[in-house]
């Protein structure tokens, strides 16, 4: 079969392009409507850009790889947290790594949970811990997971940590919280010197943790409460209360 | 049509012939294994990012398969003078192109598919449910946006005067194309009409691949099938746009001295 575009009259070529390059662009303004009505969170750049924001994120973002991205920031948060930073204001790129995260992906909830745990438990800066609670809730304001936290935290800011353990305990048992929350509350559990409810909850973390960090500090936290169970009682040593 | 299909298929003989290629679908597959311990670092997040890192792989290695593919026949065509033993051959020059062009798809076809099933076998070793149907869609949709590639690399082999400025044209458009949407989203803005016509403009003449990244709403694919546009209109746009381009390339080729 013999066909040569080049033969065929210069308006039958131009009607041509002229159809195909109307039906490329209804179908591409078509599909962008269709695909901004479908998204879960609207484009990156549509969020307030968070403090210290790199621009491998921002270029990521803009580039339509910000899932990617936010999973690259998340395991540098990782690397991050485990690294020798105590020194570095005490692991101060917490938040802005945290908050890349959050911006660049609102629905990487299990990053953001995590981020807030290790905030405001972890490292005791609470206001800090609300900022990116607030963040998120702002970005995906369906998930009632973080007013919980707002709620603990805003416990935790007075030093109460039976109102935080009472928000928290139930937060904990959600089949995808962080193991970093388990932690957290296991803590919250001995600071308050219930060494049976504290037996009770670690030997359940030591069936329910996804991380060897976490099952080492279950198996040490065991040994210790064993230790106290088995201790003839001491009086317990006045604790500081605010109301 | 025949002709078309014979050429597609000789090519992709030819390119599984090149050691360049089997190296690339090499590294493909040890990529999708380094994503098995990738997974490790995410520690509870291990599964999305696993998935994440399979798509974007297979993304990767879609783009360099059809880059490569079209770069080596451009290099034999212009360089080993190949394209004269076809010219006594009775095809037209649009078979050859289109010929091209399929081969390339196919290639990227044949490297997807495979490491598709690495990654399944990988999540059957993790035992992670990595591949499900929404990452078969979503890669889908990868290979339909790579098959819009193999179009606009085309393009390129037949607009460019040399490989590396075809490999470098081809290249930078995969980029731009990702960016575009974006951009557009950002000028939208600004209180600049002109800068938002030129941009709106760029959007409408660069192929737009973000339409194809089904992957950044991976979560949303199985619960969101009343929204068929998502997934209807790039395909309609692919077929247009590569149609369009295509068109451009046969008569650019159609005229090409060699």
């Amino acid at each position: 079969m013999s066909l040569k575009i080049s033969e065929l009259p210069l308006a039958a070529r131009l009607g041509l392009l002229a159809l195909l390059a109307a039906c490329s662009v209804l179908s591409l303004d078509m599909g962008g409507a269709a695909r901004r009505a479908w998204q879960a969170f609207p484009p990156p750049q549509d969020r307030p850009l968070p403090e210290g924001l790199s621009a491998f994120a921002l270029a990521a973002a803009m580039g339509d790889s910000a899932r990617a991205a936010s999973d690259i920031g998340y395991i540098n948060c990782l690397q991050y947290m485990g690294g020798r930073n105590a020194s570095d204001g005490f692991w101060a790129k917490t938040l802005p790594l945290y908050s890349e995260v959050q911006w660049l992906d609102p629905g990487f909830k299990h990053a953001n949970v995590e981020g807030i745990s290790a905030l405001g438990w972890l490292y005791r800066r609470p206001l800090e811990a609300e900022r990116l609670a607030r963040a998120s809730l702002a970005s995906d304001h369906k998930e009632a997971r973080y007013g919980a936290y707002i709620a603990a935290l805003a416990y935790q800011k007075h030093l109460n940590s039976a109102g935080a353990l009472g928000i928290l305990e139930t937060e904990v048992r959600r089949p995808d919280a962080p193991d970093m929350l388990l932690r957290v509350v296991g803590n919250l559990i001995l600071q308050q010197r219930n060494w049976r409810e504290a037996l009770g909850y670690w030997t359940w973390v030591q069936t329910r943790a996804r991380e060897q960090q976490t099952l080492d500090m279950a198996t040490r936290t065991l040994t210790l409460i064993r230790r106290h169970l088995a201790a003839p009682r001491a009086p317990a040593a006045p604790t500081r209360t605010t109301d | 049509m025949a002709e078309t299909l014979v050429i597609a298929f000789n090519v992709f003989r030819q390119m599984l012939r090149n050691r360049i290629l089997i190296v690339l679908t090499l590294c493909g597959l040890v990529m999708v294994g380094v994503v098995g311990f990738l997974g490790d670092l995410g520690q509870d997040a291990q599964l999305r990012l696993a998935r994440d890192f399979g798509l974007m792989t297979l993304e990767a290695v879609g783009f360099f398969t059809v880059l490569l593919c079209h770069v080596v026949l451009l290099f034999e065509e212009s360089e080993l003078k190949t394209y004269n033993i076809l010219l006594v051959k009775p095809v037209e020059r649009w078979q050859v192109l289109l010929g091209r062009t399929l081969g390339a798809i196919l290639l990227m076809l044949m490297n997807q598919a495979g490491m598709l099933v690495m990654l399944w076998l990988l999540g059957l070793w993790r035992g992670l449910p990595i591949v499900d149907s929404d990452l078969v869609v979503a890669a889908c949709y990868l290979a339909a946006g790579g098959a819009l590639f193999s179009a606009v690399t085309a393009f390129f082999s037949v607009l460019a005067s040399s490989v590396p400025a075809a490999a470098m044209f081809a290249t930078f458009t995969f980029a731009l194309g990702h960016f575009t949407g974006n951009l557009l989203e950002w000028t939208m803005q600004l209180d600049n009409p002109v800068l938002i016509w030129a941009v709106k403009l760029l959007y409408w003449i660069t192929p737009n691949f973000s339409l194809f990244n089904i992957k950044e709403n991976l979560d949303q694919v199985g619960s969101s099938l009343q929204f068929s546009g998502v997934f209807l209109w790039p395909l309609v746009y692919g077929l247009c746009y590569g149609a369009l381009i295509l068109f451009l390339s046969l008569w650019r080729y159609e005229l090409k001295d060699f």
